[in-house]
């Protein structure tokens, strides 16, 4: 078997530094092997946050040689991340407060989460309370239900990141909210919904920031479930921004012929088959 | 919101734990821009004439020098003050008002539309963000400022006028795609010899294939735009309302077509940007006489 070199940040809010540990390699490892390998053997107070080893719990994200990652994804033979002649740099995420070693403090998120209205759909189709999708509309939304939320495109956004803008006081300065590629794509999957009525345009425009985002598309770079976070969900839902807000011809456009969706809604439809039990 | 404790963080230009080339992407994005923008200045601010080919290459805006073939530059497209030539629309060399001491390109008056929309592009924004401002130059790797205003302020809210230029670049696209179809309606024979008359015939030359392949690549680019893509039917949230039970809507069709082009924008965004460049460039040689433009028939 052979051997590598584990370069990974030890620490806690109090500071910390890279340490090296050694591993045994086989065929097929994945770098969350190595980590549960150096905890068995030579630390046993390493701590990472791990669930399902499948890349589906969202668990292990963490940066692998600089790259934010799945630790349970990254197989140690592939060599676009891994080169097993150096050591390989295993670090917390950046973007989130530090808790200890490869674990971080993933909260925020979840205050985020809470500030999006939830599900509102319309009025039943069917005298059986029921409602009809098509299969169309139902595939462009089933793509953002993919999230694991690792929350790997909010680490690496450099919005977040970088500029730290996470509606806080950061080294003394409040800075804006960005919601985060998770949060857009949260959003997109209740705008597009066919069935769904709630509106939540202001909110992303005046409180989650879709402005700030500059669509240089690390987010679905770095996604494990492979969302076109981007091109499917930020960029669609700035063109609806770009609708309500700053189109004047769109404004025009509405203020005559009202909203489709409601425009349709009101017109008189087959009564649908009712489905029994 | 309470204040955060950040984990240790490389702060500054260029900081990451990244092993590979992530300077590479940018680097190119950038040296491909350039050698764009730099040839794209340098016709508009410097070359008056060389949108077509003249019979005298020598002094091109000579009276009677007539065009021996029936292409334009595509950067001269629509050619609104071109003399004595069939693309003119004005039949001048430059507007009355425009100041002498000033340079003048009929270029100049319609270059920001097709550069306004590759500007706010969604594609190159990001292309752009990267390599020329950095911000970030790659994922995970550091940035030289701490100042950031997004496209939530301006100037960039500008951005969002995207879908403005887009509708010129529609009618841009439907004259380049005239001129491609006007570049087989040629004024001489094979052999290069004016037709008696001012007569024409059909023919076709390597530079009528240049435009038309241009004509597609640039098409390519247009339908797969983000806006064009929200309108034709991305805005809707049901394809097939009010019972979501169908999936024949035309906006529906609309919106796969365009999709299958948008998953491509990147490629052609820049496989059409060396198109439209390339067929200028070779026009504008062969009008120079430095090339020589091949007859097909």
């Amino acid at each position: 078997m052979a051997q590598a070199t584990f370069r990974i940040w030890r620490g806690d809010q109090n500071g910390g530094a890279f340490r090296d540990y050694t591993a045994e390699v086989g065929e097929g490892m994945v770098v969350l092997d190595c980590i549960h390998q150096i905890q068995a053997t030579q630390a046993p107070d390493l701590a990472c946050r791990w669930n399902c080893k499948a890349g589906k719990c969202g668990s292990c994200s963490a940066e692998i040689n600089g790259r934010p990652r799945l630790m349970c994804m990254t197989r140690l033979d592939d060599r676009r991340f891994i080169d097993l002649r150096e050591p390989i740099i295993v670090e917390p995420m950046r973007t989130f407060p530090h808790i200890k070693d490869l674990v971080t403090d993933v909260s925020w998120n979840y205050k985020v989460n809470r500030m999006i209205p939830k599900f509102q759909p319309r009025k039943p189709d069917a005298a059986d309370g029921t409602w009809r999708m098509s299969q169309a509309e139902v595939d462009r939304i089933q793509e953002f239900r993919k999230c694991i939320e690792c929350f790997l495109c909010q680490d690496t956004c450099h919005v977040l990141r970088d500029h730290r803008m996470m509606g806080d006081t950061v080294d003394g300065e409040l800075r804006e909210l960005f919601g985060g590629p998770r949060f857009m794509i949260r959003v997109a999957s209740l705008e597009m919904h066919p069935l769904d009525i709630g509106d939540r345009l202001q909110l992303l425009k005046d409180t989650l920031n879709i402005g700030l985002c500059n669509i240089t598309k690390c987010c679905t770079e770095v996604c494990p479930e492979h969302i076109h976070i981007t091109d499917n969900g930020i960029i669609p839902l700035k063109e609806r921004v770009v609708d309500r807000f700053y189109d004047p011809l769109m404004w025009l456009w509405h203020r005559i012929f009202g909203d489709r969706a409601s425009r349709e809604s009101a017109q008189n439809r087959t009564p649908l088959p009712v489905v029994s039990s | 919101m309470s204040s955060l404790t950040m984990a240790p963080h490389r702060a500054g230009f260029g900081a990451t734990s990244r092993r590979d080339l992530w300077w590479v992407g940018p680097l190119a994005t950038f040296l491909g821009l350039m050698a764009f923008l730099i040839y794209a200045h340098a016709i508009v601010l410097f070359v008056p004439g060389y949108y077509e080919i003249r019979e005298n290459p020598d002094d091109f805006f000579a009276h009677g020098n007539r065009p021996v073939a029936p292409y334009l530059a595509p950067f001269s497209s629509p050619l609104i003050y071109g003399g004595h030539s069939p693309h003119a629309w004005i039949a001048k060399d430059r507007p009355d008002w425009w100041p002498r001491w000033f340079p003048f390109t009929s270029a100049m008056l319609i270059l920001i539309f097709p550069a306004g929309f590759r500007f706010t592009c969604y594609y190159y924004r990001k292309a752009y963000y990267r390599a020329f401002w950095a911000d970030p130059p790659a994922c995970a790797v550091g940035e030289p400022r701490q100042s950031y205003w997004g496209e939530n302020h301006w100037p960039l809210l500008i951005q969002n006028i995207h879908r403005y230029f887009m509708y010129a670049a529609v009618l841009f696209l439907a004259w380049l795609a005239w001129d491609a179809l006007y570049a087989f309606w040629w004024p001489t024979d094979r052999h290069g010899r004016l037709l008696p008359d001012g007569g024409h015939q059909i023919g076709m030359g390597v530079g009528t294939i240049l435009m038309v392949v241009n004509v597609l690549c640039l098409a390519g680019f247009t339908f797969g735009c983000n806006s064009v893509r929200h309108l034709v039917g991305g805005r809707y949230d049901c394809f097939a309302c009010p019972h979501n039970i169908q999936q024949e809507r035309t906006g529906y069709k609309l919106w796969r077509w365009v999709t299958r082009f948008n998953e491509h924008h990147m490629e052609w965004a820049w496989v059409s940007l060396f198109t439209v460049g390339f067929t200028d460039f070779y026009i504008r040689m062969c009008a120079a006489g430095i090339w020589t433009d091949y007859r097909i028939f």
